[in-house]
């Protein structure tokens, strides 16, 4: 078996055993029997039932999906930009997203916009799509022009500044009842997506997914840079806006219901790099979604045990890898 | 003819660079591409390649407009290899020299034999077959430079342009690398056309010459050039001559 074989298989067994991990742990103390009781419909009583598919369930789909869209979208970003600190959340679209979700619920109460549950939903993802999608293609039109990686990245920061101090204007603005809908989104976190909610996350990720794969060969030509991408006859334009549509989709819905999870994305496609040690986006993708599945499910399990945020835990486990990258390859993209 | 260049205007804002200049490039040939910098010569070799539009004129590549073409006809008539260095960390040389057979593989970008093929071809003509494995961050200026010879060759297109491809190598590599194209051109039928401040290489090695004497284009055969006395005039004010019997460059002594 070649390397990168076994490197999947092993990815794929940590993948599945974090699942049921997550699945397996929680406040409420239930043995795997029970668990196991649980999913297939064996359990009888209903309170196991309930933790295990509503709560439990729910939560590490929610992770899984999440880690896997997050890294996806942070791969496409990286190389796109040919910039290997790019990220949804370090580049400002998850800021935009939350700008989106901001202005919807901040602003729909004052046009009288009531929230039915579903309408809510749906206002927050359109929201948080349209926000990731104006900060992509501001920070895509100065790319073009500046070609210098902090140039970006610190656009990317200000972008980030710039937008939370107009949120805290608008959270001052706003009346009680929309104040503390949107603190609570900000607080938002994977155990608080639900059912309804994970019907429609779940769908629109996949399609992002599917997207992301579709753009293996673009991104592979693009690692040359986009005058080689033409040359070998890439139609730019298109590559372009598929990569952005799935960027938008991943990082965008995840923001809309899991709240801003910082550097998964930045981080996980280099630590797929580390363990494949290979550049194809035939084999970068896939590790990328699975590697971000398993790390966001481990963050899940070691905020459930140690009772922290988990925007906190990808954070802490997300910066060394960032500071490796900056001092190791100062010209990554030469 | 494989290149040919109709009246073809090119500007850089308020600058004219070429004005309704023609050439023709047959195929089988070798043609160096020299002009003092700022000239527009990279421009040229853009607008040639399809990646930008000239301001005016029409490019026919192998009977066929270039406007006319769509992204995968242009990329299996055309293949550009440019200055930016190519160093990317943990990507082998031939999956990079692989990227070459895109316009032929599917959206996946499966190899077929006869891609693998190409591939192994185009690594052993240029002389790299056994650094194929080597990730492209280890390669050395001269290697890398072959490498994206290689990558022009795998696309197998009819012409291949490069864009000062003997900037970064020292003399004996730069003499190497001209007498590969200059194989390449001859003995696989290819259009080689490349841009280059190597008088001599281009005096002695090319089949023709291209030179921009803003705004007008010259093209002659080598030995023509040499003689006409436009090189003389290149470096005119310069503070150099040209000697056309040795073809060298000499300053001039006050």
């Amino acid at each position: 078996m070649s390397r990168s074989a076994l490197v999947f298989v092993l990815l794929a067994l940590a993948t599945a055993a974090l699942f049921a991990a997550d699945l397996a742990v929680g406040s409420v103390a239930l043995s795997p029997g029970e668990v196991w009781g649980a999913l297939t419909g064996a359990e009888s009583d209903s309170t196991v039932r309930n933790i295990v598919l509503n709560i439990r369930l729910l939560k590490a789909v929610t992770a899984l999906l999440a880690g896997a869209a997050l890294a996806a979208a942070g791969l496409q970003m990286q190389t796109l930009f040919r910039n290997p600190l790019a990220g949804p959340y370090v580049l400002g679209v998850s800021a935009g997203a939350s700008l989106g979700v901001a202005l919807f619920l901040l602003g729909a109460p004052l046009l009288g916009i009531a929230g039915h549950s579903a309408v809510r939903s749906l206002g927050v993802a359109g929201a948080a799509w349209l926000g990731s999608a104006a900060v992509l293609a501001v920070v895509m039109a100065v790319s073009r022009r500046i070609h210098d990686i902090m140039v970006i990245l610190i656009l990317g920061i200000m972008f980030g500044s710039g937008i939370g101090a107009v949120v805290e204007i608008m959270q001052y603005l706003s009346n009680e009842a929309a104040l503390k809908s949107f603190v609570v989104w900000t607080m938002g976190s994977l155990g608080d997506v639900t059912g309804p909610q994970l019907a429609l996350l779940a769908p629109v990720v996949c399609v992002g997914l599917v997207l992301a794969v579709l753009v293996i060969k673009p991104l592979d030509l693009l690692l040359l840079g986009e005058n080689y991408a033409r040359t070998m006859g890439l139609h730019i334009p298109r590559a372009r806006a598929l990569i952005f549509l799935s960027t938008i989709l991943l990082a965008g819905t995840v923001t809309a219901f899991c709240g801003p999870v910082g550097f998964v994305g930045l981080a996980v496609p280099h630590i797929a790099r580390m363990l494949f040690r290979r550049a194809d986006h035939r084999t970068l993708m896939p590790a990328s979604m699975l590697a971000g599945a398993s790390l966001l499910l481990g963050c899940d399990l070691l905020a459930k045990t140690l009772a922290l945020p988990i925007n906190s835990i990808t954070a802490l486990m997300g910066i060394p890898v960032v500071i490796l990258v900056v001092v190791r390859n100062r010209s990554f993209f030469g | 003819m494989s290149i040919s260049l109709h009246h073809i205007r090119l500007a850089y804002g308020p600058r004219v660079l070429l004005e309704e200049v023609s050439a023709e490039i047959p195929r089988a040939s070798l043609t160096a591409f020299i002009g003092r910098n700022g000239t527009g010569k990279s421009s040229l070799l853009r607008v040639i390649a399809g990646l930008r539009p000239a301001e005016g004129g029409e490019v026919r590549l192998c009977g066929t407009p270039v406007s006319a073409l769509n992204p995968r006809q242009l990329a299996s008539t055309v293949s550009f290899v440019a200055t930016d260095k190519v160093r990317i960390a943990n990507l082998a040389c031939e999956d990079m020299v692989a990227l070459g057979r895109a316009p032929y593989t599917n959206w996946f970008g499966r190899m077929q034999e006869t891609d693998r093929a190409a591939v192994r071809h185009a690594l052993e003509t240029v002389g790299i077959a056994d650094l194929a494995r080597k990730p492209m961050e280890t390669l050395s200026d001269g290697e890398c430079q072959r490498a994206m010879i290689a990558r022009a060759l795998a696309q197998d297109t009819p012409v291949i342009l490069l864009d000062e491809p003997t900037a970064f190598l020292d003399l004996p590599n730069r003499y190497a690398l001209a007498s590969l194209l200059r194989r390449l051109a001859h003995d696989e039928g290819k259009c080689i056309l490349f841009s280059t401040h190597d008088l001599d290489i281009a005096l002695s090695l090319c089949d023709s010459v291209l030179l921009i004497d803003t705004p007008a284009l010259h093209h002659l055969p080598a030995a023509e050039m040499a003689a006409s006395g436009l090189i003389e005039r290149l470096f005119a004010g310069a503070g150099l001559s040209f000697d056309p019997l040795c073809g060298r460059i000499r300053t001039d002594e006050p």
